[in-house]
């Protein structure tokens, strides 16, 4: 299996062991980051955080007991692991600054920057793509090896929206195909190996927010052919579901988030917080571990593929 | 080992089966249902109830008849979407303006200290007291769900904060309760402050090892030594691995049998087939 601890793993933990990390944005993914990070590797780092309002600083500061600064320019970078989970609006200025300065690893929450102010490929960038490391995923990849695909179809649906968003949510960089198809492209693209995506069909529609609601979209991976389906405002569902089926020469496998037709067998992790998927994916982000992790390079081509639906709407 | 009815059944919750979660769901669309269920169920044999403090749980427990004194009810609190979504849409702070919309006079204390301090460890007590319906009976438990747990846990003073949830809880008249799915970290980190307390503990363990972290043997091992060493209740959840294919209800009922647990939880859409439970954890 793909999540075996390796023996490199284990020795770029070693070298890592004392060296800082930093978060910079300090709401929900940084926390739930850092906490898995120390209850992965406990007490083998210095967090230092970076978080510009004051207020949360301040009760970060006095509750937490962190090193909060207000600014990325007040810390030294050299060496250090970076986690930006800032708005995505940021994501290219906070890049180049900390790459610039020496950090060695830089791990930046998806979406990726902006469509139209792109970050630079890096090698030493990761993705916050998550959704590579369910073992669902992992046995869809291991099938598609063996047997090739000729179709993935993919659907999202959950009742995530019931009031309009607030502010970049409810602009053209946020919607449902930003925030959430964003994970579905990614997946797409990593099953079919990184294939050039065409859009052969989109539709767009608004229903609560200014921008996308639901989408539809047909399109050729290769010569795999693709269907997508977004959907967040779906009163039917009460949590968020990703479910679909992969069609390879010899059979269809359906499958969703916690479930594929086959079974699998769930991987073990030291800390949990939000799911498997999270720890795996710190665990590899920390380790140096690129076999799953998502890049700059595939992450900017999910960027690629949402412009595309979005022309072809 | 006493048994306790879940609540995952109610709010369309199965880890392993999303189809099977939605059309539970569709049984139990009002509190009243959901009370009728818990009746029928005490009636069978169980010892009390989970239910997590979303606005139909706290209806529940709000509109629930608590005569019988026998009647356990085990309470979870927060209910995380609710706080995820403020955090979301609003941010971090959006938070503690949550808290100081609701206050009362007897806050005053709390609100100073954290004033004084920015620690907002004095503002547990008020965000407690804001989850609890007031009908629920002194002496019942009242947990802190594993997502706040496991996150807290992590994090720098996490112990402390953990600390200050278990006294928060019990200078309100309720058990202190910390649900989690890293049982051994939280275990280690209780015994600091809380090793003469009564604290009861909610973790996945089951015969096949699904969502048991970081293992079963782990976990058991940990189970025996803590029985051993602390006054501590600890209550098995995700007790038949959320229906895992490969592993038969018999199977996972003898093996959590075979642990010296004080409670199990479970809970099922179907009456019958916790009946079928209750007898074989009776046998």
């Amino acid at each position: 299996m793909v999540f075996r601890c390796s023996f490199n793993g284990l020795m770029n933990t070693l070298k890592l062991m004392n060296s800082k990390i930093i978060v910079i944005g300090w709401g929900r993914m940084g926390v739930t980051h850092a906490s898995i990070i120390n209850g992965l590797y406990p007490s083998s780092f210095e967090f230092i955080l970076v978080e510009p309002d004051k207020k949360v600083s301040r009760i970060t500061q006095k509750t937490l007991g962190y090193t909060v600064v207000s600014n990325i320019n007040e810390v030294n970078v050299q060496n250090a692991v970076v986690l930006i989970t800032t708005p995505p609006s940021i994501h290219s200025l906070l890049c180049d600054n900390v790459l610039s300065r020496g950090a060695s690893s830089v791990f930046v929450e998806k979406p990726f920057g902006l469509f139209d102010k792109r970050v630079s490929d890096d090698p030493r960038i990761s993705v916050g793509y998550v959704l590579r490391f369910s073992e669902v995923v992992q046995q869809l990849k291991s099938i598609i090896r063996k047997d090739g695909c000729s179709k993935i179809s993919l659907d999202y649906s959950s009742h995530t929206l019931t009031k309009p968003p607030k502010g970049w949510r409810n602009t053209e960089y946020g919607g449902v195909l930003n925030e959430m198809g964003s994970h579905l492209i990614d997946l797409i693209l990593y099953l079919g190996g990184g294939q050039e995506f065409k859009v052969l069909s989109s539709s767009v529609q608004s229903v609560i927010s200014e921008v996308d609601d639901i989408v539809s979209v047909k399109g050729i991976l290769g010569d795999i052919e693709v269907e997508l389906s977004l959907n967040w405002v779906n009163s039917d569902y009460r949590k968020p579901v990703w479910s679909g089926y992969v069609e390879t020469s010899q059979r269809t496998v359906r499958f969703d988030q916690q479930s594929i037709d086959e079974g699998f067998e769930a991987a073990a992790v030291d800390y949990y917080v939000r799911g498997r998927d999270f720890s795996l994916q710190m665990k590899h982000f920390v380790e140096n571990d690129k076999s799953i992790i998502c890049n700059s390079k595939e992450a900017n081509a999910v960027h690629d593929v949402i412009t595309k639906i979005k022309e072809k709407a | 080992m006493k048994l306790i009815l879940g609540d995952n059944q109610f709010f369309g919750v199965n880890h392993a089966d999303l189809k099977k979660a939605a059309m539970t769901r569709e049984l139990f669309s009002s509190h009243e249902h959901i009370t009728n269920f818990i009746k029928r169920s005490l009636m069978i044999g169980l010892d009390g109830f989970m239910i997590n403090s979303n606005d139909l749980g706290f209806k529940v427990v709000e509109g629930f008849d608590f005569k019988n004194e026998t009647t356990e009810c085990h309470y979870s609190i927060p209910y995380p979407h609710k706080y995820a979504g403020i955090v979301n849409d609003s941010g971090m702070i959006a938070l503690v303006s949550l808290v100081f919309k609701q206050l009362r006079v007897r806050d005053v204390l709390s609100v100073i200290k954290f004033a004084l301090s920015f620690n907002a460890v004095h503002l547990l007590p008020i965000i407690v007291r804001m989850e609890i319906p007031k009908s629920l009976p002194k002496g019942s438990v009242v947990y802190l769900q594993n997502v706040v747990t496991d996150l807290t846990l992590g994090l720098n003073n996490g112990d402390k904060i953990l600390s200050a949830y278990v006294n928060s809880v019990k200078s309100m008249g309720y058990k202190p309760g910390l649900i989690s799915l890293n049982p051994i970290n939280l275990i280690e980190v209780l015994k600091k402050y809380h090793l003469n307390d009564e604290v009861f503990l909610c973790f996945n363990i089951n015969y096949s090892g699904f969502n048991v972290f970081p293992s079963v043997t782990k976990v058991s091992e940990a189970i025996v030594e803590t029985k051993k060493t602390t006054n501590w209740k600890l209550m098995g959840m995700s007790i038949f691995s959320s229906g895992s294919k490969g592993v038969s209800i018999n199977e996972s009922i003898d093996y959590i049998k075979s642990l010296p647990l004080d409670y199990v939880v479970f809970g099922s859409s179907k009456l019958s087939n916790i009946q079928k439970n209750v007898i074989q954890f009776n046998e």
